[in-house]
């Protein structure tokens, strides 16, 4: 047992402290209520959400047509309601545009049209579970859904903080007109409006969890709504926040101010000031025992743990040197147990491969090393922090939660670090087994311990962030293994209860879903998208494949591929019959210009190729080039110096240039200096090109394919050496600077082009000519596009092509 | 068959990586083939430097001009492979913050690219010199635009503008608008449609095995 104050915990840093306190949060909602992603149902199907886009399964698990009205297969939802087992025949679903209150197969907006408030940045402001109901507010309006579908409207001038359900039967708005309005009886009518004393510009709205609080920082005075009476504070509070058990958090800079519900006020003193820039919801407040505790980070002191007592009694400190994970209460019947679970740092005695304790030679003492670890602590009635668990060289992963009475979390644990000894590796598991464990949260005594196999243990890619999945209210808790299957876990024995069959899933995490009597879990492996229908006793029953085998984002891509290759199938079998004719490119026409200009220089022949590997098609063109260019310098007696900034480009050219040489007749002009390797970086290539060029100074110099910033390093320092450059790429950002300083460019086709002209052979030129038909219909196709949607821009009304463009998934706004 | 396997490969990669690009399920081979095409590059890398020790060493050998230079390569090269291998900390990876590899990044690489990078500045100005000749109505069409960017890009030429037009004709709308957005802009669409049915037209011959230069020979 360890006192309170001696157990050191410290945050890192504000956000982890607000991730306890969201966790905390957490907990004011039902277990049951979250787990798993809510698919919805009515009597026309099981609907569920696939990555934002809504589908329907029918009874016998097929995918069938969306009702009317729930709109086509690209509309995105954010989410799905319906949230509680009343709502039998009806759920809501929110898009960004829209609201539906689906009933059956019927779909009925809201509101005709959502206006996106400038504020929030978003059209829905709220969706508040009330009762049974559901509460939906847009701007100054709000809309209660039954969970029969039926729709009740309340319209306002102006709506500041809500709405607020502070109970199944009060829910609360405040308006701009300097009243609030309580609804009660889960209806919507003519609630009658009271006024707060405080500016609308001003007023404060906090919740706590069955209470709204009314306050204002100009003033001394707050209301409690539902009391009616202003009550005086003794001064004006910066800061308040709701708690668990109803009552509020005052920070007045100096002290806080406690109103507890039914047991009157209390001030206590801070233990820090709190500055201007300290928020209440930073901290963790919560009540155990009749003792109100806080534990919160002040700037690099650590957290401090103080607990209040309402007889004005005061304990607690400074907390030191753990990091706090979460803080987890467990209700029971009379009381409850509240646990602290941290991440701490361990001396672990160091032991050799042989199992003896190391001993420090100076000191005699037993070595220690430093590991992290986890520890659970349990607040006990003597209001101090007791240990329950604490493990070294482990990490807590995936969610640390409550369920039917047990605090479940899962580890990772690393073996001891024993010098000299090698560590068993396993490629098929890379890292430690996860483990998962259960603690009694009724005694705050471990409960049990499921370390399976591996293979079946859970897999730790897989596991959810913030809460267990659970099947049902009282069900089992899922994970899924590391052999891809599904196992059912009993939270209270901590037995599997059941395991299905391997299943199609990859490292990501799958999305659960769940309707009455079925399970649905969306996952995906290398192929496909799925989603895989279980029985609630975990028999397999039906796998639905979500994923279209076609991309048909990608349809008009396939269209004018497919075009352009007929285009060009149809010229290629033509040319073999009859000749073309190819319009001249000069900048072809110069290639073997140059060449026979360097050699009546007696200088070589440079070629560059390029930053780009052999998989970019630019790259590919510059090697036919270079083939070409490599057997005019053979068989004019010339050098040719190729260089590469590419491993693979390197030995592709070696081979084109060798094989120029042997064409050409001159297999022994070939030297392995014809082709450098020179580098991989952009720059350094740069360099060791330049160097070339000032040190060889060769006559004609060729830049093709892909280049960067360097095009115009290399084009000027060619231009200053004297040499006759071409340079061809299809980097239209580069063209200006080849332009610029070079004599001749191949402009982006031209280059792709060079292969088939220089060849002259009749298949190639073929090719051209279908590339020149390719261009013609897409001009032709621009232009009456263009003209179409002209047109429908003048009338007012669709395109002409309107079904076309449809068809093959083209949008104009 | 020394050619026609190549050309057969081909074929294959080339309809598969086509039709993974538009069915789903086939998706995987994309990335399957990139991982192949990077176990190939590393093969590939050994080549490359037996190539570099070949021609620089022979260079320094023969004392060839400026073989102060390949020596130079060829140290900074081994240099740099036996730091990266050698002088790690236990349990860390060469490219890790405060290695002496990651030292000779910072402090020797990056600034040496930087000065190469550098050196683009002064050959913009070289190449604009030359090319903004008004020698033609084209070459004078160029001139006349590239002085309206440059001149009205910077602070120095709205002011100018203002103080002659005040806002009656904003000059920087005209450039974005007429010739950026319009007369730049169309012409580089249309080099990269034209690129791109080129780019289709040569990976189709490719497939297909009607261009087979890049293998080497005819």
């Amino acid at each position: 047992m360890t006192k309170a104050g001696t157990i050191g915990f410290r945050v890192a840093s504000r956000a982890s402290l607000s991730k306890t306190v969201l966790a905390f949060m957490l907990l004011l909602m039902p277990a049951w209520s979250q787990p798993l992603h809510q698919g919805a149902q009515t009597s026309a199907g099981r609907f569920f959400l696939d990555e934002s886009k809504l589908l329907l399964l029918d009874q016998k698990g097929q995918l069938k047509k969306l009702p009317e009205g729930l709109g086509d297969k690209n509309r995105t939802y954010n989410r799905l309601y319906q949230p509680t087992d009343k709502w039998e025949n009806a759920f809501v679903a929110v898009a960004p545009d829209l609201v539906l209150v689906v009933k059956d197969d019927t779909a009925t907006p809201l509101w005709p049209q959502l206006e996106v408030d400038e504020k929030e940045k978003k059209a829905v402001r709220d969706v508040v579970p009330w009762g049974d109901a559901l509460v939906v507010r847009q701007n100054d309006s709000i809309k209660l859904i039954s969970p029969t579908g039926e729709v009740e409207g309340y319209d306002t001038d102006g709506i500041i903080y809500g709405p607020y359900a502070l109970d199944s039967q009060r829910l609360c708005l405040v308006l701009k007109n300097g009243t609030y309005v309580v609804f009660t009886g889960q209806s919507l009518e003519s609630p009658e409006p009271q006024p707060y004393p405080f500016s609308s510009q001003d007023v404060q709205a906090t919740p706590s969890a069955d209470r709204l609080l009314l306050w204002s920082k100009k003033s001394k005075e707050f209301l409690l709504v539902d009391e009616s009476t202003l009550a005086p504070l003794t001064s004006n509070p910066r800061d308040a926040l709701g708690l668990k058990n109803g009552g509020f958090v005052l920070n007045h800079g100096l002290w806080f101010e406690f109103l507890t519900p039914g047991r009157g006020r209390r001030q206590f003193r801070s233990p820090v000031v709190f500055n201007e820039k300290m928020k209440l919801a930073d901290a963790s407040f919560f009540e155990d025992r009749g003792i109100l505790h806080t534990l919160f980070s002040y700037e690099d002191q650590g957290i401090f743990n103080m607990g209040f007592r309402l007889s004005g009694e005061t304990s607690g400190g400074n907390l030191g040197k753990e990091e706090i994970q979460t803080v987890l209460t467990a209700a029971r019947q009379d009381s409850h147990l509240t646990f602290l679970v941290t991440e701490t740092v361990l001396n672990e005695v160091m032991v050799d491969r042989h199992g003896n304790v190391v001993k420090n030679l100076e000191t005699g003492e037993d070595s220690t090393y430093k590991v992290k670890g986890h520890a659970i602590y349990l607040l006990n009635q003597m209001n101090t922090w007791q240990n329950v668990v604490i493990e070294p060289r482990s990490r807590l992963v995936g969610p640390v939660q409550i369920v039917r009475d047990r605090l479940i979390y899962a580890t990772q644990t690393e073996p001891p670090n024993r010098p000299g000894e090698s560590r068993e590796f396993s490629h098929r598991y890379p890292y430690p087994k996860v483990v998962i464990h259960a603690v009694n949260a009724s005694t705050g005594r471990p409960a049990w311990t499921l370390d399976l196999p591996r293979g079946e243990a859970p897999a730790a890619a897989r596991l959810p962030d913030d809460e267990w999945p659970l099947l049902a209210k009282d069900g089992p808790v899922l994970f899924t293994t590391e052999d891809n299957r599904l196992s059912a876990l009993d939270p209270v024995s901590g037995e599997i209860q059941w395991t299905s069959d391997s299943l199609p899933l990859d490292d990501s995490r799958p999305t659960m879903i769940r309707w009455d009597n079925s399970l649905g879990l969306v996952a995906t492996n290398r192929t496909t998208r799925n989603l895989l229908l279980f029985g609630l006793n975990g028999e397999l029953q039906k796998k639905v494949m979500l994923n279209e085998l076609f991309n048909s984002q990608r349809t008009l891509n396939l269209i004018g591929v497919v075009v352009i290759c007929l285009a060009l199938i149809v010229y290629i079998y033509l040319a073999g019959k009859k000749k073309l004719f190819i319009r001249r490119i000069a900048g072809l026409e110069a290639l073997d210009e140059a060449v026979g200009r360097a050699t009546e220089m007696g200088k070589p022949v440079l070629y560059v190729t390029g930053l780009a590997d052999v998989d970019d098609i630019q790259t590919l063109a510059a090697l036919s080039i270079l083939s070409h260019v490599a057997k005019k310098t053979a068989e004019y007696d010339t050098s040719i110096l190729a260089t590469t900034s590419r491993a693979v480009t390197f030995s592709a050219a070696q081979e084109v240039v060798r094989d120029a040489f042997t064409i050409a007749g001159r297999p022994e002009a070939f030297s392995l200096e014809s082709v450098r390797y020179i580098s991989d970086d952009q720059f350094g290539y740069a360099a060791g090109v330049d160097g070339l060029m000032v040190r060889e100074e060769p006559a004609a110099n060729f830049y093709m394919g892909k280049f960067y910033a360097e095009s115009l390093i290399f084009a000027e320092t060619g231009y200053a050496t004297g040499a006759i450059q071409i340079a061809g790429t299809a980097q239209a950002n580069q063209l200006p600077f080849f332009v610029a300083a070079c004599d001749y460019t191949l402009i982006g086709e031209e280059l792709f082009a060079a292969s088939a002209y220089l060849s002259g052979d009749p298949l190639q030129v073929g090719s051209l000519r279908g590339q020149d038909v390719g261009k013609a219909i897409v001009m032709i196709t621009l232009v009456l596009v263009s003209l179409d949607v002209t047109y429908a821009s003048i009338t007012g009304g669709p395109p002409l092509l309107h079904n076309l463009y449809e068809f093959i998934g083209v949008k104009f706004s | 068959m020394k050619r026609q396997g190549p050309l057969f490969v081909t074929f294959l990669s080339g309809l598969l990586l086509i039709a993974q690009y538009y069915f789903v399920p086939l998706n995987f081979i994309g990335k399957e083939l990139a991982g192949w095409f990077q176990a190939i590059t590393a093969f590939a890398y050994v080549l490359a430097a037996i190539s570099l020790y070949g021609v620089n060493g022979k260079k320094i050998r023969d004392r060839a001009k400026d073989w102060v230079f390949n020596l130079v390569l060829l140290v900074s090269l081994t240099a740099t492979l036996i730091i990266g291998l050698f002088f790690n900390y236990p349990g860390h990876q060469p490219t890790d913050e405060n290695t002496a590899f990651y030292w000779m990044f910072d402090y020797i690489f990056n600034p040496l690219s930087a000065t190469m990078f550098s050196l683009t500045a002064f050959f913009i100005a070289s190449a604009s010199y030359r090319a903004f000749k008004a020698r033609s109505v084209e070459s004078t069409l160029l001139l006349s635009s590239a002085f309206l960017v440059m001149l009205f890009r910077v602070p120095l030429g709205e002011v100018l503008w203002g103080g002659v037009f005040g806002d009656n004709f904003p000059i920087s709308y005209f450039i974005d608008t007429f010739i950026m957005g319009g007369f730049n802009n169309a012409g580089q669409r249309a080099i990269q449609i034209a690129s791109a049915i080129g780019l289709i037209s040569v990976s189709l011959k490719i497939i297909l095995g009607v261009e087979r230069s890049y293998l080497g020979g005819d």
